[in-house]
C-alpha cells in the first residue's frame, strides 16, 4: 500500500516555489482565505496510483483573471473563458504533479479541469496552503478521496 | 534557430515562448504531440523542441520515441519540460532519447543554462 | 522593548547605515547605499522570524545588539548568493581536460584536495564531485577530498544534507547527473550518500579566524571577492594562496580578471578559463 509522504512544511514550500517561479510579485501567507463575497474557481488534477486524491489550486474569479493575464502576458480585457480555465488549470497541473511525486510507488496524473470550487467533490483536506496574492486569496488543497 | 513549445496550456507556452525568444530563437507553437509531429513533417524541422509529458492526443514520451525513430529528425535537440519530477519519469524520458529534462515548476534561469548545456546558448566567459 | 512605531513606516538613513555597517562589521561585506533597496526583500523572512515590523525596528534591535541569533540571521540574509550547478561550465571543464590531468602527473601519492570556498549551498562542490566520479575514470582508486565553506550556518547545513528543491536541481544539473547522483526525498532531491560521503564542509567567515585547513591542490572561489574593498580582497587571496601546495591551482569568478597585486601566482588562460597557478619557490 502506498501512500503520500509529504509532510505539511514540505508541501508548504512547494507550493511557495511554484508561486515564486510563476507570480509577480510573490504571494505572501495568509491567515485565511479572504474574499467570503466571491465565488471561488478550482483547477483540480487528480491523481491515480497508491494513493488516490485531488489537488486543487483555488482563487476567485478575479483573482483567475489577473493569473491568466500575467501568465499569458495579455490584459484582462482581452482575456478568454478559455484562458482562465487554461492558466488556472496549468498552476493546478503543477502542484499536483510535485504532489504526485511524492506519493511512493507509479502513480498518474490526470489532465487539469477548471470547475466551481463547491464542485471539487467532498473529500476530506489533507494539506492546505493559504496565500495572498495582491488583493487575490490563493488556496491550494491536497484531498484525500474518504 | 528554431525552437518549438509542446504543451498543451497555452499560458505556459506562452511564458516558454517569451523565454526562448529572449534567448534569440525562433518560435513556433504545438498543443500536443501529434500537433507538434504534423508541424514537424510540414517543416520546418526545429533545431530545439520543449516538451510536455502529460498532453492530450499524444503524450510528451511517445512524441519523443516517434522523433527519435525518424532519421530526418536526428539533429532536433529535444527538452522535457515537465510536472512528472519522479526519478524512475527522468529515467524513462533519457531512455526514449530526450537530451534534457527540466521539471515544473522552473525560473526562467533553468531554462537557459539547461540549453548553455546543451551548447545551444553561449555562455560568456 | 521597541518604542510604538507608526506601522510600516519607512526606514530613516541613519536605520539604513545601522543595517550596512552591522553586516560590513561582522563579514567585511560592502552594503553600499546602492544596495540598500535590497534590504527589504532580503531581510523579511527575518524580521518575520524574529517577530519585527518593519527595518526601523530591525534597526533598533540591532543598535542594541542583545540578539546575536537575529545578528546571525541578518549577516546570513546578506550575504547568501544564489548558485547553480556546473556554473559558467569553462572552469569545469578546464578542471577536467587540464588541471586535474597535470595535477595528477605531478603527483607520487594519488591524493587530490580541492575547496570551494564560497560554497554556498553546495552546488559547486558536488558538481565537481558528479563530474569526476562520471567522467574522470582515471581518478578511482585516488584519494579525492572535497572540501565546502561558506559563511553561513544555515547554507552550510543545506549543503551537508545535499538536499535540493526543484527550482535549485533545474538550474544547471544536467539531466544524466539528476539521474544518477539525486534521490527523490519527499518533495526534494538528495545527492547520493556515496557522493556526500567524499565531501567535508565547515563555516568560514574570510575576515575571522580561519579554521584549521588542509593544504589544497585546487581552490575555488569564485563570485564573492567581488563584495569586498580592494586591501581586504588582496588579504583573502593571500591567506588562501598560502593554503594551496606549489603548482596548485586558484580559480576566481568569470568576471573577476584580477588578483591585484598579490605575488606567487602565475596567471594562465586555459580554454576559456583565467586560472592562477601556485609558483613554486
Amino acid at each position: 500500500m502506498s501512500v503520500l509522504a509529504l509532510a505539511p512544511e514540505e508541501f508548504k514550500s512547494l507550493v511557495d516555489e511554484v508561486w515564486a517561479s510563476l507570480l509577480v510579485p510573490v504571494p505572501v501567507d495568509a491567515d485565511r482565505v479572504n474574499g467570503e463575497a466571491a465565488t471561488f474557481v478550482a483547477g483540480f488534477v487528480e491523481i491515480q496510483g497508491g494513493w488516490v486524491g485531488r489537488v486543487s489550486v483555488e482563487t476567485t474569479d478575479r483573482g483567475a483573471v489577473a493569473i491568466a493575464s500575467q501568465m499569458l502576458m495579455v490584459p484582462s480585457e482581452e482575456l478568454t473563458q478559455a484562458d482562465l480555465v487554461d492558466a488556472v488549470g496549468e498552476l493546478a497541473n503543477i502542484v499536483g504533479g510535485s504532489v504526485k511525486s511524492c506519493v511512493e510507488g507509479h502513480s498518474t496524473l490526470s489532465l487539469p479541469a477548471v470547475v466551481p470550487v463547491d464542485e471539487v467533490g467532498g473529500h476530506e483536506a489533507q494539506l492546505e496552503v493559504v496565500s495572498q496574492w495582491q488583493e487575490h486569496p490563493l488556496r491550494v488543497r491536497v484531498l484525500a478521496v474518504a | 534557430m528554431l525552437a518549438m513549445v509542446i504543451d498543451d496550456s497555452r499560458a505556459m507556452r506562452s511564458i516558454l515562448r517569451r523565454i526562448v525568444t529572449e534567448l534569440g530563437f525562433e518560435c513556433v507553437e504545438a498543443a500536443d504531440g501529434q500537433d507538434a509531429l504534423d508541424k514537424m513533417s510540414e517543416g520546418p524541422v526545429p533545431d530545439l523542441a520543449l516538451i510536455d509529458w502529460n498532453m492530450p492526443v499524444l503524450d510528451g514520451l511517445s512524441f519523443v520515441t516517434s522523433v527519435r525513430e525518424n532519421r530526418d529528425w536526428r539533429d532536433v535537440t529535444l527538452m522535457m519540460v515537465t510536472t512528472e519530477g519522479e526519478h524512475a519519469q527522468i529515467v524513462r524520458a533519457l531512455a526514449a532519447g530526450a537530451h534534457e529534462y527540466v521539471i515544473k515548476p522552473f525560473t526562467p534561469d533553468a531554462i537557459q543554462e539547461k540549453l548553455q548545456l546543451l551548447g545551444l546558448v553561449g555562455v560568456e566567459a | 522593548m521597541t518604542a510604538t512605531t507608526t506601522a510600516t513606516a519607512p526606514p530613516s538613513v541613519a536605520d539604513l547605515s545601522t543595517i550596512s555597517t552591522y553586516v560590513e562589521s561582522r563579514s567585511a561585506i560592502l552594503c553600499p547605499a546602492d544596495k540598500h533597496y535590497l534590504f527589504e526583500a532580503r531581510l523579511r523572512p527575518v524580521m518575520r522570524k524574529h517577530g519585527l515590523a518593519d527595518l526601523r525596528e530591525l534597526a533598533a534591535k540591532l543598535r542594541m545588539n542583545g540578539s546575536p541569533a537575529l545578528g546571525e540571521d541578518v549577516v546570513d540574509a546578506m550575504t547568501t548568493n544564489e548558485t547553480s550547478w556546473f556554473r559558467d561550465i569553462h572552469p569545469f571543464e578546464s578542471l577536467r581536460t587540464t588541471i586535474i590531468p597535470e595535477l595528477m602527473a605531478a603527483k607520487s601519492n594519488r591524493s587530490l584536495t580541492i575547496w570551494s570556498a564560497a560554497s554556498s549551498t553546495g552546488q559547486e562542490l558536488y558538481s565537481l564531485a558528479m563530474m569526476i566520479d562520471l567522467q574522470m575514470p582515471e581518478l578511482h582508486g585516488w584519494d579525492v577530498r572535497l572540501h565546502g565553506t561558506d559563511l553561513s550556518r544555515d547554507v552550510i547545513a543545506q549543503a551537508k544534507a545535499g538536499r535540493y528543491s526543484a527550482l535549485e536541481v533545474n538550474r544547471g544539473l544536467p539531466a544524466q547527473y539528476l539521474a544518477r547522483y539525486m534521490v527523490r526525498d519527499g518533495a526534494h532531491y538528495v545527492v547520493s550518500e556515496g557522493l556526500r560521503r567524499k565531501a567535508s564542509w565547515d563555516r568560514l567567515n574570510f575576515v575571522a579566524p580561519w579554521p584549521p585547513l588542509p593544504r589544497f591542490d585546487v581552490v575555488l572561489c569564485r563570485n564573492v571577492l567581488i563584495y569586498f574593498d580592494v586591501d581586504v580582497r588582496a588579504k583573502i587571496i593571500r591567506k588562501i594562496r598560502d593554503t594551496i601546495v606549489p603548482g596548485g591551482y586558484l580559480l576566481l569568478g568569470s568576471s573577476e580578471t584580477s588578483i591585484g597585486d598579490v605575488e606567487g601566482f602565475q596567471r594562465l588562460v586555459i580554454g576559456r578559463t583565467t586560472v592562477y597557478r601556485k609558483e613554486h619557490r
